[in-house]
């Protein structure tokens, strides 16, 4: 049985757990996730794909979806250029042209990831076109999810769909880094309310990123945040003091490197998705 | 803008501080300071780079915001978003071909808006968070190619929306996001020229 969006509910867990499953899904490859959107949604989707960014339109009767994939593993040749490409272009800019007038709108202090913006920018074309295709068709509600930077531009995009006289009805971000200063955080707060909400994984390092871009422009969090996993997660110090799990026998080293394994293990989409079904009961379908 | 060139001129103070510093330690085990001046002189102007990208960056911080400007597709589109105080009137009469204007202040008020009739290219107008009222709204009505209108969070009413602007001609995309403006007003106003017409709330 698909898994259901439920229209009329804000920031509802089971709305989480199934646009989790939808930004996971945007990580497989074409075949793969039209198959999947269609299983688990019910959903007709598409792969649109530029530069080094890629993002699926999905959409049924009931709503249109779309979901950027993220950053992958850096230890793949894909995951390496999305490192190099998008993620590690860390400074924070005004962007140009038409893009540059939609995101001055929100104000002239702010400033955003220059990374994102240019993987935004290649994307955007084929992404808007593509949702108001589909909006001529039938208008439906327009829901924005994705992981990592897939969650960067689920925010951007929404601002963006916004200028552009689209709603959005709600935006779920599962382990995003800050997309702008604090500025930024603040503006996007205003105009959604209460429509964007953004998962973290407490043990997670990403969300914490950028902290400040090169030269010292702090970064921002947009406010509705949602800590998975508890505040259990030890802080790197306090796992290198407390040595190693089950004994003495090993050094503070092995054990600060178990931790940071976990916290870039904490990272993964898989483990946000387990704490999001978590917080849900189980649906119909068992899940 | 700064920040790309000065984030450059930071990486290029790096490297020649780096480049200094290897050839200086050799020389000074070598020849003691005395032979170790030009590598020395090196580091110096890398420090310098990198001090000066980080100072620049400061400085650009203190200096009080200015507006946004550019030209695309041979536009001009102006915005002071975030900018409390701005002298629109002077404004107007230095740049009457302002297409879009972005002016979305908390203290831009009716008052303030009078002097944006007289831009008679203003295609897209931006004014959320502002104190605008319906009487704001009748400033607009007049603006002969005005298209794209954010209204967001603005003072208007249900009312005053129908009596200014539902029958603007011209209007195409509407931002009535946090208004009065009642829903069937919205659907009616977009359902006369269903493929151009578009808002959001």
């Amino acid at each position: 049985m698909p898994y259901t969006l439920y229209e009329d509910e804000f920031g509802d867990p089971r709305n989480a757990r199934a646009l989790s499953v939808a930004a996971d899904i945007a990580y497989f490859p074409a075949a793969q996730a039209v198959a999947g959107f269609a299983a688990e949604f019910g959903m007709q989707a598409e792969l649109y794909s530029a530069g080094n960014t890629q993002a699926y339109v999905a959409h049924n009767a009931d709503a249109i979806l779309v979901a950027f994939r993220g950053t992958e593993a850096p230890t793949s040749i894909e995951g390496l250029k999305d490192w190099l490409l998008t993620d590690a272009v860390n400074l924070l800019i005004m962007p140009e042209g038409d893009l540059g007038t939609d995101f001055a709108a929100a104000g002239v202090g702010t400033r955003w990831h220059s990374g994102f913006m240019k993987a935004l920018e290649d994307i955007w074309p084929q992404v808007f076109a593509a949702v108001a295709a589909l909006r001529k068709q039938s208008d439906r509600p327009l829901w924005i999810t994705g992981h990592s930077l897939g969650g960067a531009l689920a925010l951007l995009a929404a601002w963006r769909f916004k200028r552009k006289f689209v709603n959005v009805h709600q935006v779920y971000t599962f382990g995003a880094p800050m997309v702008g200063n604090d500025v930024t955080a603040r503006v996007i707060d205003r105009e959604f309310g209460n429509k964007i909400f953004r998962y973290v994984n407490d043990q997670d390092p990403i969300p914490q990123l950028p902290t400040i871009s090169l030269l010292a422009n702090a970064y921002g969090h947009c406010q509705t945040q949602i800590l998975l996993g508890g505040a259990t997660a030890a802080t790197l110090v306090q796992v290198a003091a407390q040595g190693p799990e089950g004994g003495s026998s090993g050094n503070w080293l092995s054990s600060l490197w178990t931790g940071i394994q976990q916290r870039i293990g904490a990272h993964a989409m898989e483990k946000y998705r387990n704490h999001v079904v978590a917080l849900c009961p189980p649906d119909a379908a068992g899940r | 803008m700064l920040e790309k060139y000065g984030s450059m001129f930071l990486l290029a103070g790096f490297i020649t501080t780096a480049i200094g510093l290897i050839w200086y330690l050799p020389r000074l085990a070598r020849k003691g300071r005395s032979g170790a001046a030009a590598p020395r002189w090196l580091i110096i102007i890398g420090l310098l780079m990198i001090g000066g990208a980080y100072g620049a960056v400061w400085l650009e911080r203190q200096l009080p915001l200015r507006p946004y400007e550019q030209i695309v597709d041979g536009e001009l589109r102006v915005t002071t978003t975030d900018i409390k105080g701005f002298d629109y009137a002077k404004l107007v009469e230095e740049r009457p071909e302002i297409v879009v204007l972005q002016m979305a202040n908390s203290d831009v008020t009716d008052a303030t808006l009078a002097p944006l009739a007289r831009l008679p290219k203003l295609r897209t107008l931006d004014i959320r968070d502002t104190q605008v009222t319906d009487a704001g709204l009748a400033t607009l009505a007049t603006l002969p190619l005005l298209e794209e209108l954010y209204l967001g969070r603005t003072k208007i009413t249900d009312a005053g929306f129908q009596q200014h602007l539902a029958s603007k001609e011209s209007l195409r995309k509407l931002d009535f996001t946090g208004t009065e403006v009642k829903g069937k007003t919205k659907r009616d106003w977009k359902a006369k020229k269903p493929e151009v017409r578009d808002y959001t709330d």
